[in-house]
């Protein structure tokens, strides 16, 4: 076990998938859970139902990073398999993001910040799903030939597979890959793991 | 000279704010006289006694939950004790006291987000939850913390704080140990001192002076402040056991709303369900330090302002905390986790106190278990026509002579008093099928 992960003084690293085991909703839970493997011990990983529930585990930590999903990303590259918005990025308070009470995820982030509950470093990972909210996890997504043909320069590890239609488990992989990347420099990786290679091709007859 | 037909006047809140689900308001005014006011809810129906049908009654819990998000165990629980009913099923004191504690986090963790985030706002004239964080740091922390045990408490005890698994026909699928349940005294200890001094930090907010004779509708219990068990009472007088429930109160369509809304029977008049109802039927039965911070405030009763909901509301977090405190303190695990019984063709029906109000459940299964029939009637629905007679009231000429925004900002804050459940309330839709 690595020994940051028993030293409760020091500030942890939270990382927390917003989402539902359904449909599209369950993104941001497959890549948060995609990355336990990916990070060593210094991480802690929670699955959040509704963006409120981050405003309980926001004790004293180091960094934050949230992962969600998004049906309207209106971004330039939006061809890559995540979108990085560090913190108060002012697309965060543009996501078009609903929740109960009005209390979507950029105002819990708000009132956070208000609280002085964040942490220096806070990043939003955003996913994009299209508008097909609800498909079925082996139902090809359609991403197009821009988006492979960018993801293949983004990240060599996860490779085109021949056809662009790739079903919610491939999308969940390759933005657990390329955040996983991202947060866990070389030689802070788990010693019995290697990054993700190729996801599997589905066929989609 | 005055017009004796003046142009109409239309105020809309398009979207309600901080309260759970979609709606609107609409108030149809000529001069000073208020032709219409429609609480209208246009959340698509949920169906879910629909869903429910032919589905095993083991799933019931869990598909009710997620009808919401923030009051899942008035769900569980009110089927579960329906179900119970049906294949008379008789749960051990343990188990029933286990319940007791958690439908207490539920209480906990909706009251202090309502408290703080969603209503308190209105009394200090801002905007939002993140407005009042800004200017109350240390109230606005502590009721986050309050909410924060209370979900800690379903977590023990469910699982889960967000639609818990372990609630089960007959008990628990599995009980917790002592030490999972000790480990939350030291917060419980800090949230029932903690909770008290947000009572006292609510009742000193700026109420407005509105008060109506409502007809209030609550559970009562002769031994404890009924939260699961107990006949159904209202402010006049009636007492009936709970199967009667809908010889008394019945749900009806209006053309404005997706949810159906319940009127009490024979005359039809709206009632009112929630914490003030509650108190002011209950309170006697409070645990003492709530009834102590209740007299310490000069909170009497009944109380006929809905503003002070929000005190009610607060009174109902500390009883929570010293009723969940006793209960953990005394808590050894014995006893099986669920109590036997034998599936057979039935139907059951229970009430219980949902953090909003009054919840009615009703099944019918067949002897394999399967669901043939479920009714299920949420607080909002009960309070609807209530909030709409409360914003006729609202609506006087002094105020007519507001500015609309500031008129649909103070029928937002009507609304707020009784934190509507929109989600919860749109779970069925009548359909008239016309055949030629």
């Amino acid at each position: 076990m690595n020994p940051a992960a028993c030293d409760r003084t020091r500030p942890g690293k939270l990382i927390v998938g917003i989402g539902s085991p359904h449909g599209l909703d369950q993104v941001g839970w497959r890549v948060a859970e995609g990355l336990r493997n990916r990070l060593n011990d210094d991480w802690q990983i929670r699955l959040a139902a509704v963006p409120l529930d981050l405003l309980d585990w926001l004790e004293p930590l180091q960094e934050l990073h949230l992962i969600d999903a998004s049906v309207d990303l209106d971004a330039p590259d939006d061809w890559a398999p995540c979108q990085r918005l560090d913190w108060p990025h002012p697309w965060i308070a543009e996501l078009p993001c609903r929740a109960t009470h009005d209390f979507n995820l950029p105002r819990v982030l708000q009132l956070a910040d208000s609280l002085h509950l964040l942490p220096p470093r806070v990043t939003l990972w955003v996913i994009p799903v299209g508008d097909d909210f609800g498909a079925s996890p082996t139902e090809p997504l359609g991403w197009g030939p821009q988006a492979v043909a960018g993801l293949e320069s983004a990240d060599s590890d996860v490779g085109r597979r021949g056809d662009h239609a790739w079903g919610l488990e491939q999308r969940c992989q390759a933005a657990a890959t390329v955040i996983g990347r991202e947060l866990s420099p070389a030689g802070n990786r788990p010693t019995t793991q290697t990054a993700a290679g190729p996801p599997e091709r589905q066929n989609h007859a | 000279m005055k017009d004796s037909n003046p142009s109409p006047r239309q105020i809309r809140v398009p979207i309600l704010t901080r309260v759970e689900g979609e709606g609107s308001l609409v108030v149809k005014l000529r001069g000073s006289a208020v032709e219409d006011v429609q609480l209208v809810i246009f959340e698509p129906p949920r169906l879910f006694e629909a869903l429910l049908r032919g589905r095993p009654f083991s799933d019931v819990a869990d598909i009710t939950a997620r009808i919401c998000g923030i009051c899942p165990i008035a769900y569980q629980m009110t089927a579960v004790q329906a179900l119970e009913q049906a294949f008379d099923v008789r749960v051990t004191p343990e188990i029933r006291l286990l319940r007791r504690l958690m439908y207490c986090g539920e209480w906990i963790e909706s009251h202090a987000l309502h408290m703080h985030l969603l209503q308190a706002p209105d009394f200090f004239g801002l905007e939002s939850g993140i407005q009042l964080a800004e200017q109350y740091p240390m109230e606005v922390k502590r009721g986050l913390r309050l909410k924060k045990i209370g979900n800690a408490l379903l977590e023990a005890l469910g699982g889960r704080a967000i639609h818990p698994v372990n609630l089960a026909v007959g008990g628990f699928y599995r009980l917790p140990t002592a030490p999972e349940l000790q480990a939350l005294i030291p917060d419980f200890e800090w949230g029932l001192t903690a909770s008290i001094e947000a009572v006292r930090w609510l009742a000193a907010l700026p109420f407005p002076d509105f008060h109506c004779r409502y007809d209030y509708v609550a559970m009562q219990h002769p031994d404890e402040y009924a939260i699961i068990q107990g006949d159904v009472v209202c402010s006049d007088g009636l007492r009936i056991p709970h199967p009667q429930y809908e010889t008394h109160f019945e749900e009806i369509q209006v053309p404005h709303s997706t949810a159906l809304q319940s009127r009490r029977l024979p005359a039809g008049q709206p009632y009112f369900v929630g914490p003030l109802a509650r108190l002011n039927l209950n309170r006697a039965r409070l645990a003492e330090p709530a009834l102590r911070t209740a007299d310490e405030i000069g909170w009497e009763t009944p109380c006929h302002n809905p503003y002070q909901g929000i005190v009610a509301r607060g009174l109902e977090v500390v009883h929570a905390f010293a009723e969940g405190l006793d209960i953990l303190r005394g808590y050894r695990p014995h006893g099986p986790a669920r109590a036997d019984f034998t599936v057979r063709a039935g139907e059951g029906s229970a009430v219980t106190e949902a953090p909003r109000g009054l919840i009615f459940h009703r099944y019918q299964v067949d002897a394999q278990g399967r669901i043939q029939f479920a009714k299920i009637v949420p607080p909002t629905s009960q309070n609807q026509a209530q909030i709409e007679q409360d914003l006729r009231q609202l609506l006087e000429p002094e105020l007519l002579e507001q500015p609309d925004d500031q008129i649909a900002l103070e029928c937002e804050k009507l609304v707020r008093n009784y934190d509507p459940c929109i989600s919860c309330s749109t779970h069925f839709l009548k359909l008239h099928l016309v055949r030629q």
